[in-house]
């Protein structure tokens, strides 16, 4: 995860933060797609932490089944229990379930990958993915992230959200980086007016050289979560405005049948 | 591997070296099941035996980490976006699951049925992929979906592989823990043995899912250290009598072989 939750406060602000359990999850939430693997030594550099409290949360991780040691020397990877925690959620999910067909057929028309998307505290995460071609695309895969600012999904998540929340979540975004924030946030007018006039917003290769993404939204949060209908194709097979021409109203199709199929219409 | 390890609300635990406190808020999590997607702070003290002050402290601090969220519609909170985040590094490393999905699908699709991937951990299986051939919405296989090792096919196919020590040491210790499920998965495991040790493939007819019948074939090579087993599962009413055995297995046996031909491919190149 490419976003730091911020740190607890002063104590007398949070005095109902368990910093231990926090601190386990920060050593579970270092690893990386490419870096399987971790010493003491590497949680102790990303989260800051002493290398005594660090053996002791692996410690803890490992009789929990979280982390899985290998060596000498000592060496972590992540456990299968991750994965067991994240089953109840995506199972939830009957929009994985029941968009999954249509999301399918849009893929194959698009020669592309049709997903649906969610906001993960300042970025967005896949939850579902049809791809044209399962053999050639590997990504993206469920929990893969893409940028809240800089992607047309999160663009739209950030047009649509309840506003309490969109509010929240852009001074965090502010905060957190305000560099980036400066350079995209004026993209978000232009999208919201996109989203308003046609129902999609799209991104002309700023988040990706190689790649076009579009966005549709649905109307409004299903079990709490307002969930991104995302369509990715190369830019190499077509110029944008054509793409955006065929592809942004059938991806406003999808979203509004899978509305209509979860009742939220 | 230890398979679980809990506290007992209010005594300590005797290793001076467990962090308890990261136990119990991993408990609160591990506490969520499917078809009970939405928890209050009183059910969640209710069923981890944690008081309802400590329970509130741990829930504040996992939505402060994504791994909770509060939904004020229901006044009761929801697992967390973030735990998929938290996974995705695992997943990922995983190149098996990209490597098999085409043929997994395919399979899924004949079978009317759905084709996991899965591997061991502790006293389970765990799904790292599934591809969903049918409409069923009771029967929901997904990715880290938990089987037991006695009642499930993908259990047994990974039991029957190991090394018999390391697989007899388990099932004593599964035994000990459950004496009654045991009684009840002795004589399929039985079966199950035999099946392998003659024809590759185990079944489990109902045994975990009432209306679900599943086959499984474990790889024969370790991948990234771990042996992987397939399976595919069939709701029942869609199965003619015998079609378990006689047509899907031979499909998985194949899928299997083909995976280990395409592994040795991208050994040699």
């Amino acid at each position: 995860m490419p976003i730091e939750s911020p740190p607890p406060r002063a104590p007398s602000g949070e005095r109902d933060f368990a910093t231990t359990l926090a601190h386990g999850i920060d050593i579970l939430a270092c690893f990386r797609a490419d870096r399987p693997e971790l010493a003491n030594k590497d949680f102790a550099e990303q989260t800051g932490l002493s290398k005594s409290a660090v053996a002791r949360l692996t410690h803890t991780l490992v009789e929990l089944g979280f982390l899985l040691r290998s060596g000498p020397p000592a060496r972590y990877r992540l456990g299968a229990s991750v994965l067991a925690l994240s089953y109840p959620l995506l199972a939830s999910m009957q929009i994985r379930q029941l968009a999954r067909p249509l999301m399918k057929q849009l893929a194959d028309h698009a020669c592309g990958a049709v997903s649906l998307v969610v906001r993960d505290r300042l970025q967005m995460v896949y939850v579902e993915t049809a791809r044209s071609n399962d053999a050639l695309q590997t990504r993206p895969d469920i929990g893969a992230a893409l940028p809240l600012l800089s992607s047309a999904a999160g663009k739209a998540w950030l047009c649509r959200a309840p506003e309490a929340e969109r509010a929240a979540v852009l001074n965090q975004l502010r905060v957190a980086d305000p560099r980036h924030y400066a350079e995209h946030f004026p993209s978000l007018e232009p999208a919201s007016r996109d989203l308003a006039q046609k129902g999609y917003c799209g991104n002309n290769v700023q988040w990706r050289p190689d790649a076009y993404g579009f966005a549709a939204p649905l109307c409004r949060p299903y079990q709490s979560l307002l969930y991104v209908f995302n369509c990715g194709v190369p830019s190499g097979d077509g110029p944008y405005r054509a793409r955006a021409a065929d592809l942004g109203p059938r991806l406003v199709g999808l979203a509004r049948e899978t509305e209509r199929l979860l009742g939220l219409t | 591997m230890i398979v679980a390890m809990t506290t007992p609300p209010g005594s300590r635990h005797p290793d001076p070296a467990f962090a308890t406190t990261l136990a119990h808020g991993l408990s609160v999590l591990q506490t969520f099941r499917h078809g009970e997607p939405a928890l209050s702070n009183r059910e969640l003290a209710d069923r981890t035996g944690l008081s309802k002050a400590t329970i509130s402290r741990l829930t504040d601090t996992l939505v402060q980490r994504g791994l909770l969220r509060y939904d004020a519609s229901l006044r009761r909170y929801r697992l967390g976006t973030a735990l998929l985040s938290l996974s995705y590094p695992l997943l990922a490393s995983i190149k098996l699951r990209q490597l098999a999905r085409p043929l997994m699908t395919r399979l899924a699709n004949a079978a009317g049925g759905s084709a996991s991937l899965g591997m061991h951990h502790g006293a389970h299986m765990v799904y790292v992929e599934t591809c969903r051939g049918h409409d069923a919405v009771a029967f929901r296989p997904d990715i880290g979906a938990m089987l037991p090792l006695l009642a499930s096919a993908m259990g047994r196919a990974w039991l029957a592989q190991a090394d018999p020590a390391e697989a007899d040491a388990l099932i004593a210790s599964l035994r000990a823990a459950d004496p009654a499920a045991w009684q009840r998965h002795a004589a399929g495991w039985e079966q199950a043995r035999r099946d392998y040790a003659e024809q590759g493939y185990c079944v489990a007819e109902g045994e975990w899912h009432a209306d679900v019948h599943a086959v499984a074939v474990p790889m024969r090579r370790r991948v990234d250290g771990q042996v992987f087993v397939f399976n595919c599962g069939v709701p029942v009413r869609r199965l003619r009598a015998g079609e378990l055995r006689q047509r899907i297995a031979p499909r998985l046996l194949t899928l299997v072989a083909r995976v280990e031909k395409m592994l040795e491919r991208q050994d040699a190149d």
